[in-house]
């Protein structure tokens, strides 16, 4: 192919990998956007192939444009005006980011087509470029996912090989000026020999790509929060969007329990805390299964739980200031640094020693003195809970941690009827009876702790709905207790980070219970807390994180990944009538099962791609300060250090492969003269080398620079066939073409053809000192522009007069 | 014909130089690379995505003005990578004429690795000309030559030779130098002399002077002379001399042209450096002077006096021939505007160079751009006619160069 050709159909590619980039880039926030792909494509290619031949002309294109841009100003208009629009909820000026990308691509393709003043092609590429390279960077800002991460890298392979293309391209159109050199193949790219022009070549995409990824790793990082378009142009909890974008495991405060898929894995950090005793000694042995609680969730409608809007009294004067309670026996304290916007809001470990009114609060934040006098938790139903803060400052708060409490009962305070009316509604029906069937069955063990007898007797306590008996008060833990022990230990039901759906007419909760039997923790969590509201037991869920990473010296670092649901049941206190406790349940069974039972082709390619997945999300998307600081000190540890020694071993022996091939390639190419390299040495072909010495003898003729055995001998017969040689000037024509044969052609002549040959070459030979005077005149015709050769021809006019 | 060992005429001429030791400074000019236009706006455009990826942790954005700015090293360091391995020579091909085209021949010698979208750069008295070879193979020689049309006459700078490359992807450009700049001499360029047509003209001065005091010369024989060349036919050209086989062979008519005839005949060129009194006029007296000297240096044997009327006169003085046509060419093209001369000083120098007194064939030709005293000074010291050739003029003999092509 052509170089003009190759770096034409480069061009287009690259301009259309920066279409794809950005579309792909886009495709949550416009989902009809991908559809418009297509006849971006074909406009393209059909630019390709127009070559510039036609397009629109100056004042088409112009009024193209200002109609482009009022159909997008009414777009967008109408698009805030939308009350359901996503748009009409972001954040603005922000949120019109997303919309420069369909500009910038109608711009594209106008350009495209626009036939305006002539400007320099190699102008016109990089005008066209910036506008692709401007698509990819919109496209690097709104895009998180592993599929735009794809079509980036071959954007990048792309628009190198379309830089090395448009660099040979441009400079051997300015360049190349002799006819005569272009045609020798050295100059000429499209006849360069048996070199192809690269279309790309590996070694540099590999030392750009490796340049570009190690300065990108070691850049000093200066905040642990990781971009989220999502968060900066648009709303993600609109309905909208949400539905659009990719689950993300991390914590939240609103469970959508209709969505289905697999999340994606969020490593990054929520927050940090320090533990350490009151005289500042660290704590290192913090338990590994530690839960941080968040925020409770008490409204459940249409598979949705939401946290309610919370009431609290007013502060007491010990709430609204003071210090920090002295530390009990045992006790050590826990310092916190959040940011709420990268966490989701402010969090504690359990058990929480909420403390009743008027008591010293046990947990306090730094003032600005630096004194923890600053309460960021208010008291509420036996709890602690945050107030509401914005933005990504740093909130720094201590917590009093009493890890030898009791962690499963937390003191309650006697709920008011509406508040037990809302922790006991459970809006799905049968869910009753079927958990009572169940009840029925669990009671049936003896390891149950059930008492059979007494189940549903109680007439004084509140019913199932239908009337059906009520579950006695005594009854509520052991049933509690029951069947937390089913969902998490019977293997019924089981862990699964995928959400699943089997029939969609079921509330998610009775689908799950029914017919998935899977799931991850919100889902068993949710059908406890329900399944414990349908017998009248008030349940509701607690969303925060369990586990936690050391860092060592007794700071910890909790992540997203960590994030948690488990179930508080109220319970009556057990030997104090009138008295509750706040039962914390944690129904998740321990362990996740394989998702795919059999062999499947989609769970393979699971398998496989959650590698790449994860060094995509963990190195690049979501590489920040505290990734860098991991990286660094796996690098740096004992394991880290083992994987060098290895890798250290193991590049020798890379090495030694390397260079051995290279010796093998060089013994393939020269020794055995196959390939490419340098060319052995072939046999002289005398017959030519005589027509070379009767061309310069006799007509003062000699092949040009990069002129070919064909083209000399036809420029030979030329001259001869001038002085009238008649049959002598196809000697020249005779001799190349056997020349050929010999030389490139690997033949040996026959005897008889050699002295035939021989026999010509002699004739030529005497012809040509027959006519020396004749063939004199036509080059004589070169002075005055006399050149070095041509300088000994001076014409003599007799023989006393010849220089010494 | 002086001939140097190289074969050439041993004009302009750079050394090829595979085998110089590589110095530091060369090295060191090949490791250092420039940016081109648009590596400046790819470079400006790093640090744009790279300020904002920073700032607002958009991690591919960053990715992406890293991997700008790795395009960038990266061509920079293969764009000079071993770049020190190739070896060059320049050297105008033949002799240089003003205003006619030459050859610029540049050989380049790689020693290293295949090269790819190598640009080799020569700049000829003071025009760039350049050539973009695609691919210079592993240790081959190459040779790229282009016509160059050198401006005018006098000495200019031919060179420095360069090799500059921006390969792989054009951000940036490593520039060698191949071959320093060396001075050049350009000739004058010449138009064409009749010689017969000339003799005639000098004949008759002879005769119009001196005819009452001297012998005249022997009449020069009547025969053709020796055969010069072949040249298409021009209006008023006779019949005769038409060449029917050529003009049968060529499809065109064809004159022979002969020399003058055999008449051993020695001139003396005076160039009077006047001022010129017509813009244009100087130039003209030295291609004239060139032309003459050119034509009479074509046969050899002759004795040909080139002087130059300077208040310290200059003369050149041989026997027709190459090297004394170069000579001759190299002093007019250094030619330049000067006072009026002394022909007293004139005469010594000439009587010096003439020792056994006045030749009885020597013709005198007095050529000049302005009014010049001379002729008249130097007719009773030499005791001879003195052609007196003054620019600008019209002559049968000389046919002024063209300059259309």
């Amino acid at each position: 192919m052509h170089l003009a050709l190759r770096f034409r159909v480069i061009h287009h590619v690259t301009l259309a990998l920066a279409c794809v980039c950005l579309v792909v880039a886009e495709r949550f926030h416009f989902p009809l956007l991908p559809w418009f792909l297509v006849p971006c494509l074909g406009l393209l290619g059909l630019a390709f192939f127009a070559q510039g031949r036609w397009g629109l002309p100056m004042w088409a294109a112009n009024v193209l444009a200002l109609f482009i841009a009022a159909a997008a100003l009414a777009w967008v208009n109408w698009q805030i005006r939308r009350p359901d629009s996503w748009l009409a909820h972001a954040p603005m000026p922000a949120g019109l980011v997303p919309y420069l990308g369909p500009l910038l691509l109608a711009l594209l393709l106008a350009k495209l087509f626009r036939r305006g003043p002539a400007s320099p092609p190699d102008m016109e590429f990089w005008e066209f470029q910036g506008i692709g390279l401007t698509l990819v960077a919109l496209g690097c800002v709104l895009a998180v996912g592993p599929l735009f991460g794809v079509v980036f890298v071959l954007y990048l392979v792309s628009a190198l090989s379309c830089l090395s293309l448009h660099y040979l391209y441009v400079r051997s159109r300015a360049g190349v000026a002799d006819p005569r050199k272009e045609e020798s193949g050295l100059l000429h790219p499209s006849r360069g020999g048996r070199h192809p022009v690269p279309w790309f070549h590996l070694r540099w995409l590999l030392l750009v790509g490796g340049t570009g990824l190690a300065l990108f790793l070691i850049t000093p990082r200066i905040d642990s929060r990781s971009w989220d378009p999502f968060d900066n142009f648009s709303d993600r909890s609109h309905p909208a969007l949400s539905g659009r974008l990719r689950q993300v495991l991390g914590y939240v405060e609103e469970i959508n329990l209709n969505r289905t898929g697999q999340p994606e894995i969020n490593e990054e950090i929520a927050f940090h805390v320090r533990a350490h005793d009151p005289q500042g000694r660290p704590i290192t042995d913090l338990p590994p299964d530690q839960r941080w609680r968040g925020t409770v969730l008490e409204s459940y409608r249409r598979g949705t739980w939401r946290k309610m809007r919370l009431r609290f009294p007013p502060p007491s004067p010990e709430e609204r200031a003071g210090g920090l309670p002295d530390p009990e026996e045992g006790d050590y304290l826990l310092t916190y640094r959040v940011k709420p916007k990268t966490a989701g809001g402010l969090f504690l470990a359990e058990p929480i020693k909420a403390g009743a009114r008027g008591t010293p609060m046990t947990v306090r934040a730094r003032d600005r003195r630096g004194a923890w006098t600053v309460s960021p938790f208010r008291r509420y139903s036996g709890t602690l809970v945050p107030k509401l803060f914005y933005g990504d400052a740093q909130v720094v708060y201590r917590q009093v941690f009493s890890p030898t409490a009791v962690r499963n009962h937390v003191p309650a305070p006697a709920l008011l009827p509406p508040e037990t009316a809302r922790l006991t509604a459970c809006p799905i029906p049968g869910l009753g009876e079927w958990t009572r069937s169940l009840l029925r069955r669990l009671a049936v063990r003896p390891s149950s702790g059930l008492d059979r007898s007494v189940l549903f007797s109680d007439p004084s306590g509140p019913g199932g709905p239908g009337g059906s008996p009520a579950l006695p008060r005594d009854q509520w833990e052991p049933v509690a207790w029951a069947l937390c022990e089913h969902l998490a230990h019977s293997g019924e039901y089981r862990y699964n980070l995928t959400h699943e759906r089997h029939d969609s007419a079921l509330d998610p909760v009775m689908d799950f219970l029914v017919n998935v039997k899977e799931g991850r923790c919100e889902r068993h969590a949710s059908a406890l807390a329900l399944m414990l509201r349908s017998q009248g037991v008030p349940a509701r869920l607690v969303s925060g994180f369990r586990g936690r990473e050391s860092l060592g010296d007794g700071e910890y670092v909790v992540r997203h990944r960590h994030a948690h649901i488990w179930v508080e049941a109220l319970v009556p206190r057990q030997g104090m009538p009138g008295q509750s406790d706040w039962l914390i349940l944690d129904p998740t069974p321990g362990l996740e099962v394989a998702s795919y039972g059999g062999l499947s082709l989609a769970a393979w390619w699971d398998q496989q791609s959650e590698g790449p997945l994860s060094w995509w999300r963990e190195l690049i998307v979501r590489y920040d300060a505290a990734r860098q600081a991991s990286l660094w000190s796996a690098l740096s540890s004992d394991e880290g250090l083992v994987s060098l020694r290895t890798w250290l071993f193991l590049l020798p022996t890379l090495a030694v492969c390397v260079v051995g091939g290279l010796v093998s390639r060089h013994v393939w190419r020269v020794a055995l003269g196959r390939g490419r390299g340098p060319r052995r040495a072939l046999p002289a072909v005398p017959f030519y080398a005589r027509l070379l010495e009767l061309a310069g003898r006799h007509l003062a003729l000699h092949p040009g620079a990069g002129q070919t055995p064909r083209e000399f001998a036809r420029e030979m017969a030329d001259a001869l066939t001038v002085q009238g040689a008649g049959e002598v000037a196809e000697v020249p024509g005779e001799v190349a073409a056997r020349f050929y044969r010999v030389r490139f052609g690997g033949e040996t002549l026959p005897e008889e053809e050699a002295s035939r040959l021989a026999d010509r070459l002699d004739g030529l030979d005497a012809w040509l000192r027959e006519h020396p005077a004749d063939l004199a005149a036509p080059f004589a015709e070169t002075v005055p522009s006399l050149h070095a050769e041509t300088v000994p021809t001076f014409p003599l006019t007799d023989g006393r007069r010849h220089d010494p | 014909v002086e001939r140097d060992q190289s074969g050439s005429t041993g004009f302009g001429r750079s050394p090829l130089c595979p085998s110089a030791p590589r110095s530091l400074l060369r090295s060191l000019r090949s490791k250092f690379a420039f940016l081109s236009g648009p590596g400046i706006v790819t470079l400006g455009i790093a640090a744009l995505l790279l300020f904002v990826g920073w700032y607002k942790n958009i991690n591919l954005l960053l990715l992406l003005g890293y991997f700008l700015v790795g395009g960038v090293a990266v061509n920079s360091l293969l764009a000079g990578w071993r770049l020190d391995r190739l070896r060059g020579m320049t050297r105008p091909e033949g002799w240089l004429f003003a205003e006619e085209p030459t050859e610029a021949v540049v050989t380049i010698d790689n020693s290293g690795p295949s090269r790819w979208g190598v640009e080799v750069v020569v700049e000829v008295a003071g025009q760039e000309v350049s050539w973009f070879v695609f691919r210079l193979p592993a240790r081959r020689t190459h040779l790229l030559s282009r016509s160059v049309r050198l401006p005018g006459r006098g000495k200019h700078a031919w060179g420095p030779a360069k090799v500059v490359r921006g390969y792989p992807f054009g951000l940036t450009r490593h520039r060698l130098t191949l071959v320093p700049p060396e001075d050049v001499i350009v000739l004058p360029r010449v138009g064409t002399l009749h010689r017969g047509r000339f003799c005639r003209h000098l004949r008759g001065r002879w005769r119009q002077g001196e005819r009452a005091t001297q012998s005249p010369p022997p009449t020069p024989a009547r025969s053709p002379g020796e055969f010069h060349k072949l040249r298409g036919y021009q209006h008023g050209d006779s019949s005769r001399a038409i060449h029917w086989r050529t003009t049968a062979r060529r499809g065109e008519l064809m004159v022979v042209e002969y020399s003058p005839p055999d008449l051993a005949e020695d001139l003396l060129v005076v160039f009077d450096p006047v001022p010129e009194s017509v813009p244009g006029a100087f130039e003209e007296a030295v291609r004239l002077a060139a032309t003459i000297c050119w034509e009479w240096c074509r046969r050899r044997g002759d004795r040909l006096l080139l002087a130059i009327a300077w208040p310290d006169p200059v003369i050149v003085s041989g026997i027709t021939g190459v090297a004394h046509a170069r000579r001759i060419l190299e002093c007019l093209a250094l030619l330049q505007p000067g006072t009026h001369p002394t022909p007293g000083s004139l005469a010594e120098r000439l009587a010096d160079e003439l020792p056994g007194g006045q030749d009885p064939w020597l013709s005198v030709v007095v050529i000049s751009a302005g009014p010049s005293p001379l002729p008249a000074a130097l007719r009773p010291l030499l005791r001879c006619e003195v052609c007196a050739l003054r620019t600008p003029g019209l002559w049968d003999f000389y046919d002024p160069p063209s300059f259309g092509g």
